[in-house]
């Protein structure tokens, strides 16, 4: 279990990537963070893994199973990622060593933690990029990086976090560049692995809907909503999650709206959606406190008390 | 908005600098003694002689002072020339392409295939030592890395959208590579520009020092050359060879100042923190 | 299986003759500009040869003989025949004779290329080694202590005409202390281990020198590739795997690193015959700088041509050395995709 106590990340020019955030990942179930691009979730995956620049400055409390990974030396949080915390990082070009075999990639943490043969690591990689429906796994496995298509690369990355079977699985956008199909492919082996915690970031609405049991919603550095997975997508509270939901049509995709800062004096100051909130009062300059209401949190004047 | 800041290291670079282009505009003004006066040869220094007197007799001091003048023309004007020369090739390399791009990549090839040192002595010994000569030779073989780097700067460039835009419009090369080209790779010009006169001075001093500069015209490379060749070294006149060490070093030490601490982190911080 | 490793086989065989009929056209062109630069220079070789006023008096007096010695040099007919006859002497490896003793050139060049060989040769490798271990360090922690140390070190070194510094190093070590012999690659008449020693003992200042100035830059290169790559997104992804941060630098950074790095060094390699000039000057060490300083300050044609023709297959040569590793080190060169 992860526990998030007022975790607030700032950059290096004054840019707060998270301000203030509060965020229970519960045991085995799957967690998804829904927001725009910079509202600061991708930040928030690598806040816990402690892979942010040097140069960032970052509060609060991160607590997996009762110890503050801030306090931890780099040693030994080296020991924990990969063992206890695995990581499926966005598939960007650039986001597998062009100079080394995808199979040995996808094989590495297995012969650094595990210290596996090469041998058995790679026939593992294998297995893996099977249950993701790569084809011609062995042939991949041997190729490098630069001849695979964005959506392979995007799967072979799936297989590299999944493979130590660490028990946290912290995965950014797994489904992005990919079509349906693969989607589902996607979809079913993270709902297949009910034995892991999974925090997962997107905004692909729909495939959260298939995912999650919890749905934590950000807006530009905040949690906004925080909630069961079913009771969001059924009967959402915040304003702007209801906005998200009514731009995906029935069946449709993505709600990306692309973000958009706070511009006005209220929304920096007081609710961050103040520019955008089609329900805007004249309380909303102030900054709303967390509200709950049965069982769920909502940063919103319209659910405080 | 990239805002300039102006770094300490620039301006303390800008402010050697200064004073350095000072003395060699008023050269005559600031020496001592004229060239044509002559002395007791081998004198250590004195009052009347801060610095002493050379094998000949003269003011070793007035020459470090009228040698500053032309260790700094040669220097910016051939860092000038190999700018100009390799910002164009890289330019038109990197923008147009093709058979174009091919042929200028391999001319710059062929250069750089040439050794530098060794070809420029060869070419200011045939052409008779002249400052254009000496500034000419070490162009010749000194232009291939400005024209690698900027060639490979505007490859990139040349995808950006807004270059993209300008050949939609339909707007002419020409066009496009000095308004749209040239201002993006200012930064990187200014940089190499600043190395330039560094590696042209050093050039310079090189030839003057293997005794290949012009005959009778005193540069710091030639005062060196001098002490070594008629036993100042080995007698160990420090006072005759330390000099134009140290002002070659700080010269070099005053462009590295702005080209490597002050341009090369503004940009960086420029970039870092305003996007 | 076997097929994609055929398939592999006959792209690389593909690309490496593209290297090598590059490399080819590369030495002509070189040869062709040596033959021009040198032929198109003003004044009369031939004056240069008997000097001023003895080709004054033939030129006035016997005209006839002025053609012999012409001949003799082989600097007689139209220049494209000059220039074909070079080119067949080239072909045929024939250098002719040293305008100035006499002796073959060929004989000349290849014991001062010995000698420079030696002196740049241990240079690099030394400052391969000392400045890429360095760099890597520095530039895996960029802004550490040790990079602003090595950085402000470096760079104050930069600073210094590589002359200036041997100089110096020559009056205290030399002059002063006695501790090294003033210039000569070795004492005479010692065989054996002494003269091995001996050898070591002359060497020992000028290698110094060059290997400063090398290392200085080979540093500062290492530095700006490591740091580079070091944020690139996939260096970000091993850490977050979990790979040791020995493992990181090795596997990832450095493979990465590895290059540009080597193709920088084979550039100095290809360079070894004429990057130590100065420093051979100062040292009075018989190798091709002084060479070629000699052979031009006496017009010395047939010289200075093999000199230059040396340097030039010297450096095309490692240049497609550098290809060559490229394309074993990284697989996207093979498949034509550009560096990311």
């Amino acid at each position: 279990m992860i526990e998030i106590n007022k975790l607030s990340v700032v950059f290096r020019g004054g840019l707060t990537a998270i301000d203030c955030l509060d965020l229970t990942v519960p045991e085995k179930e799957n967690t998804v963070i829904i927001g725009e691009s910079g509202s600061g979730k991708s930040v928030l995956l690598a806040a816990i893994l402690r892979i942010l620049p040097a140069s960032a400055q970052v509060s609060g409390e991160l607590l997996l199973d009762g110890t503050d990974l801030l306090s931890l030396g780099e040693k030994e949080m080296n020991e924990l990622r990969g063992t206890r915390l695995a990581y499926i990082p966005q598939g960007g070009g650039s986001s597998m060593n062009p100079l080394l075999t995808v199979g040995y990639q996808i094989a590495e943490p297995l012969m650094e933690k595990r210290a596996a043969s090469r041998r058995t690591a790679l026939s593992a990689a294998v297995d893996w990029m099977k249950r993701l429906n790569l084809g011609s796994e062995e042939k991949l496995a041997a190729a490098y990086p630069h001849t695979l298509s964005g959506g392979m690369r995007q799967r072979a990355l799936i297989a590299m976090g999944a493979i130590t079977g660490a028990p946290i699985l912290l995965a950014d956008e797994p489904t992005k560049g990919l079509d349906g199909e693969r989607i589902e492919t996607v979809t079913d082996l993270l709902r297949r692995l009910t034995d892991r915690t999974i925090l997962c970031v997107s905004h692909d609405l729909r495939f959260a809907r298939l995912v999650a049991d919890k749905i934590c919603v950000m807006y530009a550095a905040q949690a906004v909503e925080q909630c069961d997975s079913g009771a969001f997508f059924s009967e959402p509270l915040h304003p702007y999650s209801r906005m998200i939901l009514e731009a995906m049509p029935e069946n449709g995709l993505k709600a990306d709206m692309g973000f958009a800062p706070p511009h006005s004096e209220a929304g920096r100051m007081g609710c961050r959606f103040y520019d955008r909130c089609p329900r805007r009062g004249a309380k909303c300059a102030q900054a709303p406190p967390m509200a709950e209401r049965e069982g769920r949190k909502v940063r919103c004047w319209l659910y405080a008390d | 908005m990239v805002k300039k800041r102006v770094s300490r290291s620039m301006v303390a670079g800008l402010a050697i600098l200064t004073v350095f282009v000072l003395i060699a505009v008023f050269a005559e003004l600031l020496m001592p003694y004229s060239m044509s006066e002559l002395f007791a040869p081998y004198q250590k220094p004195s009052a009347a002689h801060l610095l002493g007197t050379n094998d000949i007799g003269q003011d070793l001091l007035s020459e470090l002072i009228l040698g500053t003048r032309v260790t700094l023309l040669t220097g910016t004007a051939a860092a000038f020339f190999i700018v100009l020369i390799g910002t164009a090739i890289g330019v038109t390399a990197g923008y147009c392409g093709g058979l174009t791009d091919r042929l200028l990549s391999a001319l710059t090839s062929v250069f750089m295939a040439i050794p530098p040192l060794p070809f420029t002595i060869v070419l200011v010994t045939f052409m008779r030592p002249s400052i254009w000569n000496i500034v000419a030779a070490i162009c010749l073989t000194s232009w291939t890395s400005t024209a690698r780097v900027v060639r490979s700067r505007v490859a990139q460039l040349k995808e950006q959208p807004f270059i993209k835009i300008e050949e939609t419009l339909g707007q002419k090369k020409s066009v496009i590579m000095l308004r749209h080209l040239l201002p993006n790779i200012s930064e990187i010009v200014l940089m190499r520009s600043t190395l330039a006169v560094a590696s042209a001075m050093l050039t310079e001093a090189s030839i003057s020092f293997m005794g290949l500069g012009v005959y009778n015209q005193k540069s710091w490379g030639s005062i060196l050359y001098y002490a070594f060749r008629r036993n100042g070294v080995v007698a160990n006149f420090y006072w005759w060879y330390i000099p134009p060490i140290l002002c070659v070093s700080l010269c070099i030490f005053a462009f590295i100042l702005i080209g490597y601490y002050g341009l090369g982190t503004s940009t960086q911080n420029g970039y870092s923190v305003e996007s | 299986m076997e097929n994609q490793e055929q398939r592999l086989g006959i792209k690389r065989l593909r690309l490496a003759a593209g290297y090598l009929l590059r490399a080819v056209a590369l030495v002509f062109a070189i040869i062709s500009i040596n033959f021009i630069l040198i032929h198109l220079m003003p004044g009369d070789p031939v004056m240069h040869i008997l000097g001023d006023e003895q080709y004054f008096t033939l030129y006035n007096q016997f005209p006839e003989k002025l053609d012999e010695v012409r001949a003799q040099y082989s600097l007689d007919g139209s220049l494209l025949t000059q220039y074909l006859r070079y080119l067949e002497q080239v072909v045929t490896l024939q250098f002719g004779h040293s305008f100035i003793g006499g002796e073959s050139v060929a004989k000349t060049v290849l014991f001062r290329m010995k000698w420079t060989a030696l002196l740049a040769l241990s240079a690099i490798a030394i400052s391969a080694l000392l400045g890429g271990a360095l760099g890597v360090l520095a530039g895996y922690r960029k802004g550490g202590r040790l990079d602003r140390a090595l950085t402000g070190l470096f760079l104050f070194l930069e600073t210094i005409p590589a002359n200036c510094l041997a100089l110096i190093l020559l009056v205290i070590f030399s002059y002063k202390l006695h501790w090294f012999p003033v210039g000569g690659m070795v004492s005479g008449r010692l065989s054996g281990w002494p003269r091995v020693l001996s050898v070591l003992h002359h060497m020992a200042l000028p290698v110094l020198v060059l290997s400063l100035f090398r290392t200085s830059s080979n540093f500062l290169l290492m530095k700006s590739y490591v740091s580079q790559i070091r944020d690139e997104d996939y260096i970000v992804v091993a850490v977050a795997k979990g790979i040791s941060r020995r493992h990181v630098l090795f596997r990832h950074v450095l493979k990465n690193a590895l290059v540009p790095f080597v193709t920088t060094i084979c550039l100095q390699v290809g360079h070894i015959l004429s990057g130590s000039m100065l420093i051979e000057v100062v040292f009075s060490w018989k190798g091709m700088g002084t060479l070629i300083y000699d052979a031009v300050n006496n017009r010395d044609y047939p010289t200075v041509q093999m000199c230059f023709l040396l340097i030039a297959v010297c450096v095309v040569f490692f240049n497609f050395v550098s290809d060559m590793l490229c394309m074993r080190i990284d697989p996207r060169i093979q498949d034509g995709v550009q560096h990311g």
